[in-house]
């Protein structure tokens, strides 16, 4: 028995660390998945309404998730699974927490929006209605952000802060109406109107998603 | 300050390595203790083995999918004598830092 009392230690500490580890790079590799998932969705769709005016093709976005699921699995087929440990569980929770919320406040935006656009006044309308979208980016961010406490990367945390707040102010004051209003005259601009969501979930879904994702995926 | 002794199972690099993994997640694939440890197939099996032996953990072969799997899982014993293991450790710790 040649170990040292130094030497057990570092072993239980290093695979203790390995496995916080083993998660963190699951996770990068989950959120980098989703990341580009999102990003090429809102590419297709943005480029399906514009050449064809349909909006029903908005309703695609909610194959994100399966479609993110699906792949996930595929990449992650013939790797060996973290075990499920407090730190796994912990993000998991965290997700799926933020995940229903969303979803529950995305529906219920949709529908409210949906009986007042048909029972209220234009002027009502525009004060009452639900913007669901920035309230999205923000509680993503949230989810982004406590993921990175929990993961202890410092990455995380600020990629969630930027993209959660930042998203929250750009779609508030529509930022990109305003870049888009400078290049355009006004009849180019409403034919133009569907980029400017697509531009925001492409600058959240890299900043929250695809960026944190890549470093914890490539972390060492 | 008596030195208490040091369980003869854990107090090998691997095993402890094993036992350490398995203390923070419930259970783990074989493989993926295999990655985590760099260990090869043969020896870490050996080790497995003796750990589920003396009662540590429980080794469960099932299949995911078509493919076998092999899970193992940290049992109470197993994880009062990582907790006895590490009380050990201490009491020699504290005084190599004296």
């Amino acid at each position: 028995m040649n170990l040292t009392a130094e030497r057990s230690l570092e072993i239980i500490t290093e695979q203790i660390k390995r496995s916080r580890k083993a998660v963190s790079q699951e996770v990068g590799l989950s959120l980098y998945i989703s990341g580009l998932c999102i990003m090429g969705m809102a590419i297709i769709i943005t480029t399906c309404v514009l050449l064809t005016g349909n909006m029903l093709f908005y309703l695609l976005y909610g194959l994100i998730p399966f479609l993110i699921i699906g792949i996930d699995r595929y990449v992650k087929r013939d790797k060996p699974k973290a075990p499920v440990s407090l730190v796994g569980s912990m993000v998991d929770k965290t997700w799926q927490t933020f995940g229903i919320f969303t979803l529950s406040f995305c529906v219920f935006a949709i529908l409210f929006d949906f009986l007042m656009v048909r029972t209220e006044s234009p002027e009502v309308y525009v004060r009452l209605a639900i913007h669901p979208f920035r309230i999205i980016l923000l509680m993503m961010g949230m989810a982004i952000t406590i993921t990175g406490y929990i993961l202890k990367s410092r990455w995380l945390v600020w990629c969630g802060i930027i993209g959660g707040i930042g998203g929250f102010i750009w779609e508030s004051f529509s930022v990109s109406n305003f870049f888009l209003g400078r290049f355009f005259d006004v009849a180019s601009f409403n034919s133009y109107s569907h980029i400017p969501p697509c531009i925001m979930v492409l600058v959240f879904s890299f900043v929250g998603l695809t960026l944190p994702g890549w470093m914890l995926k490539k972390q060492k | 300050m008596p030195f208490q002794p040091l369980d003869p199972l854990l107090h090998a690099e691997l095993r402890l390595a094993v036992m350490s993994l398995l203390i923070s997640a419930d259970e783990a694939e074989f493989p993926y203790i295999k990655e985590q440890t760099g260990a090869t197939a043969g020896n870490l099996s050996v080790q497995v083995d003796k750990l589920s032996a003396a009662g540590y953990i429980e080794v469960e072969k099932t299949y995911k999918g078509k493919r076998p799997c092999t899970i193992c899982r940290i049992t109470d014993k197993g994880r009062q004598a990582f907790e006895a293991y590490v009380e050990a450790l201490k009491s020699y710790l504290q005084v190599e830092n004296k």
